[in-house]
């Protein structure tokens, strides 16, 4: 994979709420980014069209609720924030990594 | 109130995001009641919004809807305003006295001419408000894509505004505003006619069924 720019705060933030790759839905990203609705879902859909975060329908854990998007990285997306951290020296990337 | 408001912010946001980001326009909505019930609706709406609008350009059916929007604006809704300007304040006092026709032609000529044309007047006036809102119907139906009405009423103008042309010259009034009317209305015609195809090329999903 080439990475050609370097990735915004915004994004790495964003890749650090994910580093766990667990399934996060939009809202709880976030909360926990802070990003606004407005800055989180363009730019999910930049990197899910990147292949860097993947994209599915789950079901509610509460019956009656509708099916929500959620969202967790790629290999590729992994990849990215580990190249980050180790070639970039960004200490917000490295502080996401275990 | 705030949620109804939130509510009509997701839908155009919805819309903006297009066909192509069905699937994520589904998704921010979804979102939105869960947001909703947390208390937030309008902050997350807006946000959506702004980003469906940044969106916009950077996508082909976005910049596809951006152009419509702006021909419907900068061309259609005008010459709408200018026909039916023209229909009200301009065509009456055509032949009006002194200023108008009848000061230049001689009064045999203006008693014969005159009375056609006051005759004609209502009638004419009315095509000219008809084609003003058939303007407004076509930058109504260029947002909706709907290519068939757009051609047939484009036609429709086109054949009013002619007739228009005739007869003011068929009663020596001055028809070059008709006229300019009518070569506008053909280049409006030919850029409709590149929009469709354009539409046609876009790759869209199909639309989604509708009912149950």
């Amino acid at each position: 994979m080439i990475r050609k720019r370097r990735p915004s705060k915004q994004m790495i933030s964003l890749l650090g709420a994910l580093s766990d790759r667990q399934w996060r839905h939009g809202y709880d990203l976030m909360k926990e980014t802070g990003l606004l609705s407005g800055t989180l879902y363009p730019l999910l859909m930049r990197m899910t069209d990147q292949g860097l975060v993947e994209a599915e329908w789950r079901e509610p854990a509460q019956a009656g609720r509708p099916a929500r998007h959620a969202y967790r990285l790629t290999a590729d997306g992994y990849a990215l924030i580990q190249d980050i951290a180790l070639h970039d020296g960004m200490p917000a990337a490295k502080a996401i990594l275990p | 109130m705030t949620r109804a408001l939130s509510r009509a912010l997701m839908a155009l946001a919805c819309h903006c995001l297009g066909e192509g980001r069905r699937e994520w326009a589904q998704a921010m909505q979804a979102e939105f009641d869960a947001v909703a019930e947390d208390g937030h609706p309008l902050s997350f709406a807006i946000g959506c919004l702004w980003g469906a609008l940044r969106q916009m350009p950077v996508h082909e059916e976005g910049r596809f809807v951006l152009t419509n929007y702006a021909l419907a604006l900068v061309i259609m809704i005008p010459m709408a305003a200018v026909q039916i300007g023209w229909a009200v304040f301009s065509l009456p006092s055509l032949f009006a006295e002194h200023e108008g026709l009848r000061g230049t032609l001689a009064p045999t000529q203006a008693l014969l001419v005159g009375g056609a044309y006051r005759a004609a007047v209502p009638s004419l006036t009315i095509l000219l408000l008809l084609s003003g809102a058939g303007q407004l119907r076509i930058a109504w139906l260029l947002l909706e894509c709907d290519w068939s009405r757009v051609t047939s009423t484009g036609m429709a103008i086109l054949a009013a505004i002619t007739t228009l042309i005739l007869f003011m010259g068929s009663v020596f009034l001055d028809a070059g505003q008709a006229v300019t009317q009518a070569a506008v209305l053909a280049i409006e015609l030919a850029v409709l006619a590149g929009l469709a195809r354009w539409h046609a090329e876009l790759d869209l999903p199909p639309p989604e069924p509708t009912g149950a």
